[in-house]
C-alpha cells in the first residue's frame, strides 16, 4: 500500500510518502508481524509467542498506537514514550486460550514518529526501537542502520567476540534481549533527528534483514524506479526477501519525507540533514 | 565490609556505597561533596565519578583513590591520583598502587581482591561503615565481612545487611542463569517445549523463530522482590541448551547493570532552572537540554528524551553545541565536542573556555557564550 500525507506544525511542514508490505513468508503458517502507517506514526512490530499470542501482541501495539494519535498532527516525544508503555501493558494483558498452557507473548517495535518541539515548532523525526526489528536511513547513496538491535548477537558483536557476518550464523541469532511485553515496563532506545529536506527511512522486521543483507537493501533502494501501477519500494524489498527464502514473516515500511519550514528551511542551504554526515561547522575566523 | 579511620574536617573525604568507594583530598565544599555522594550512591560508572572529580580541570583535580567492583564481582577497577596510595590485597598477592609520579592518574584492575586500603593507615580506631560520606584519614575494605563488593549498587544496603559470607567467591554465572530463568520462566519453558517438539535443528535452519530472554534482571535480587511466583524453582537449572544465557552475554550485561539500575526517582531539584537565550526565548530546564544549530539525539534510553533547542542558521554554532543538565541541585554545562568551543562566565568571574567535550557545574547567573553572538543565561523561577 502507498499513502501520501502532509503534516504541519506552526513553523514547518512535512510531506510524507509511505509504502508498506507484509508477507507470511514461505515457511511460517501465521504472519505475526504488524505494521502501522498512519501519520504521524509509522511502525513495524514482530510478535512472538505460542498459541497465536505473537500476532496478538504485535496487533496490540498497532492498535494502541493507532488509537492514540490524531491523524496528520505532529506527535510529542512524551506522547510516544507513554504510548510505548501503554503498548507494553496491552501486550501483557493478552491471555491464553482456556485449556492451553500459560503463555507469554511479546513483540518487537521499530518506529518513527514526526514530533514537534514544544516551543519552537520545529519538526523532528523520532525513531524508537525495542528488539531486533530495524530502522535504516537512506540518503540516496548510502544505507545506514540507525537502530541498534537488542539481541544477544548484537552484544557479542559490540564486545568484539564475533563479527557481523558470524552473527548471521550464530546459534543465538534469534535471541532478543528486550521486547514489548517481557517486563512490567519497557525501555526504548530513542533518536531525534531534525526533519529537513528529503529523508528516507526503512523500517523492517528481521525477516527482511536475515534474508537479504544491507548491501542488497541499498541496491534495491538505489535502483528503484517508481512506475504508475508498478510495485512500491516496500513491495520490492519484501519480494526480494521471499525470493531469498522467506523463512520468516517479512514486513517493510518505507517512509520518504520532504520538510520545509522557517527554522528547518534555513538549515537546508547549509547541509543535508541528519546525524549521518559529519559536522560542517565553519571555523571561527 | 568497609572501615574508616576518622580524620579532621577538610582533610580527606571517604565516600562509600555498594561497590563504589572513594577517598579524596579536598577542602570542605558541600556542593562537590553532594555531587560525589550522588554519583557514588547511584552506583554510577567510574567515568561518571571521574567527571565530578575532574570538573574543574586537570590541574585542580584533587588526589584521590577510586575503586569500583567489576562485573565479574571479584575484580576491582582502581584509579589513583596524587599522593593517596592504594593497597590492594588479592589472592595472588599484594598490589600497591602508587600514582605519585603520574601527571594524570594510574588506572589498574585487580582480580581476586580480598582487601584494600587507601590513605594513611596509622593510629586511630577504624570504624565500620556501610555507606556514606565521612572525613577520614583512611578507608579500607575486607572480603568476608558482610559487604560484597559485588553488590548491585541499588540494592546495596539490603545485601550489605544480610549475612552473605561466600558472596565474593560464589559461582556468579550460574546465579545469573537461574535468575534470568526465574524472571521469564513461563515464557522460556514454553519456548523450550516447542523446541523439543519440533526438531530444533530444523527450526534453526528453516523457521526463524525469535525468542526473548530477559537478562535485564540477571542480578542479585533481594528476596521477596521476585513477583513471578509461578515461575519454576531456580534449582531446575539449565535443563536444555536453549534456556541458558551464554556466559559472555551475562558478563556483558552485568557490566552495564550499574548504569541500567540507576535510580530514576532522584529527588527533584529545589529551584526550577530556566535557560534565557539571547534570541529572546526562555526555556525551562528540567532534565537535559541540548542546544545547537540543528540539535539531535542519538540513542538514549531510560524513558526520558533530552529537550532540543535549535538556533538555526548560525554557522558559528555546531549542530549539537552545548548540553545543560540538572544534576541534584546544580546545573552542569557540557560542551558537546563543538567546533569552536563554549565560553562560560560565572557571576563575578572571568570568562572560562570549555574545550571540546569539557564539562563544568555552574551557578544561577552564569552566562554561556556559544559564539556567533548567541548567549544563554542560567536563571531560575
Amino acid at each position: 500500500m502507498r499513502t501520501t500525507t502532509t503534516i504541519s506544525s506552526l513553523h514547518a511542514s512535512s510531506s510524507i510518502s509511505v509504502s508498506a508490505a507484509s508477507e507470511v513468508g514461505m515457511v511460517r503458517a501465521v504472519n505475526e508481524d504488524s505494521f502501522l502507517v498512519s501519520g504521524p506514526v509509522f511502525l513495524v512490530a514482530d510478535g512472538m509467542g505460542g498459541h497465536n499470542a505473537g500476532d496478538q501482541a504485535s496487533q496490540a501495539v498497532r492498535t494502541t498506537f493507532g488509537a492514540t494519535f490524531t491523524a496528520n498532527v505532529p506527535a510529542t516525544t512524551d506522547d510516544v514514550l507513554a504510548t510505548i508503555q501503554r503498548s507494553n501493558d496491552a501486550v501483557r494483558e493478552i491471555g491464553s486460550p482456556a485449556g492451553a498452557a500459560p503463555s507469554m507473548s511479546g513483540t518487537t517495535l521499530a518506529g518513527m514518529a514526526l514530533v514537534e518541539a514544544s516551543d519552537s515548532g520545529m519538526l523532528y523525526w523520532m525513531a524508537f526501537n525495542i528488539g531486533d526489528s530495524r530502522i535504516y536511513a537512506w540518503d540516496g547513496k548510502d544505507l545506514v542502520q540507525l537502530s541498534v538491535d537488542h539481541s544477544a548477537v548484537q552484544e557479542l558483536v559490540e564486545a568484539g567476540v564475533i563479527t557481523g557476518d558470524e552473527a548471521l550464523e550464530h546459534p543465538d541469532r534469534n535471541v532478543i534481549t528486550r521486547a514489548i511485553g517481557a517486563g512490567e515496563s519497557v525501555d526504548a532506545d530513542v533518536w531525534l533527528l531534525p526533519a529537513v529536506n528529503n529523508q528516507t527511512f526503512v523500517m523492517c522486521s528481521d525477516g527482511l534483514t536475515k534474508e537479504i543483507g544491507d548491501e542488497q537493501i541499498g541496491r534495491i533502494l538505489a535502483e528503484y524506479a517508481p512506475a504508475e501501477g508498478g510495485p512500491a519500494l516496500a513491495d520490492e524489498l519484501v519480494a526480494a526477501a521471499l525470493a531469498a527464502g522467506g523463512r520468516d514473516n517479512v514486513t517493510v515500511v518505507v517512509l520518504e519525507s520532504f520538510t520545509t519550514g522557517v527554522g528547518n528551511a534555513e538549515e537546508d542551504t547549509i547541509e543535508r540533514a541528519s546525524l549521518l554526515i559529519p559536522e560542517h561547522t565553519q571555523p571561527r575566523t | 565490609m568497609y572501615r574508616f579511620t576518622p580524620g579532621p574536617v577538610g582533610s580527606t573525604l571517604a565516600v562509600v556505597s555498594g561497590g563504589r568507594a572513594l577517598l579524596v583530598r579536598f577542602a570542605d565544599d558541600p556542593a562537590t561533596i553532594e555531587r560525589l555522594w550522588l554519583a557514588v550512591s547511584a552506583g554510577e560508572s567510574l567515568q561518571s565519578i571521574l567527571d565530578v572529580l575532574t570538573a574543574q580541570g586537570l590541574s585542580k583535580t584533587p588526589a584521590f583513590a577510586l575503586v569500583g567492583a567489576d562485573s565479574d564481582e571479584t575484580a576491582l577497577n582502581c584509579i589513583v591520583r596524587g599522593d593517596i596510595a592504594l593497597h590492594v590485597g588479592a589472592r595472588d598477592g599484594e598490589h600497591p598502587i602508587d600514582a605519585a609520579r603520574a601527571t594524570t592518574w594510574v588506572e589498574t584492575r585487580v582480580s581476586g581482591v580480598q582487601t584494600f586500603s587507601a590513605g594513611s593507615v596509622g593510629s586511630g580506631t577504624s570504624l565500620p561503615m556501610m555507606a556514606g560520606a565521612v572525613w577520614a584519614s583512611s578507608l579500607s575494605w575486607i572480603a568476608g565481612g558482610s559487604v560484597s563488593v559485588a553488590a548491585v549498587p541499588q540494592s546495596a544496603p539490603a545485601v550489605a545487611s544480610a549475612p552473605a559470607p561466600a558472596a565474593v567467591s560464589a559461582p556468579i554465572e550460574s546465579e545469573h542463569t537461574i535468575t534470568a530463568q526465574t524472571v521469564t520462566g513461563a515464557f522460556l519453558d514454553e519456548v523450550a517445549s516447542e523446541g523439543a517438539a519440533s526438531e530444533s535443528a530444523y527450526d534453526r535452519l528453516f523457521a526463524e523463530e525469535t525468542v526473548m530472554r530477559s537478562i535485564e534482571d540477571a542480578a542479585v535480587r533481594p528476596p521477596g522482590e521476585d513477583e513471578h511466583a509461578e515461575a519454576p524453582e531456580p534449582s531446575t537449572g539449565d535443563h536444555d541448551g536453549m534456556t541458558v544465557l551464554t556466559s559472555d552475554i551475562a558478563k556483558l550485561r552485568s557490566g552495564r547493570k550499574s548504569k541500567a539500575s540507576r535510580p530514576v526517582d532522584a529527588p527533584p531539584p529545589a529551584p526550577r532552572y530556566l535557560l534565557e537565550l539571547s534570541t529572546g526565548a526562555t526555556e525551562a530546564l528540567d532534565g537535559t537540554a541540548i542546544i545547537g544549530r540543528a540539535p539531535s539525539v542519538s540513542k538514549v534510553s531510560g524513558g526520558t528524551v533530552p529537550k532540543l533547542i535549535a538556533i538555526p542558521g548560525n554557522q558559528d554554532i555546531s549542530r549539537n553545541h552545548v548540553q545543560f543538565t540538572v544534576e541534584g541541585d546544580t546545573v552542569v554545562v557540557t560542551d558537546m565536542q563543538s567546533r569552536n568551543g563554549t565560553t562560560i562566565v560565572l557571576p563575578g568571574k572571568s570568562p572560562q573556555l570549555l574545550r571540546q567535550g569539557e564539562a563544568a557545574s555552574v551557578l544561577v547567573g552564569t552566562l554561556v557564550d556559544l559564539g556567533g553572538g548567541v548567549t544563554i543565561t542560567v536563571g531560575h523561577e
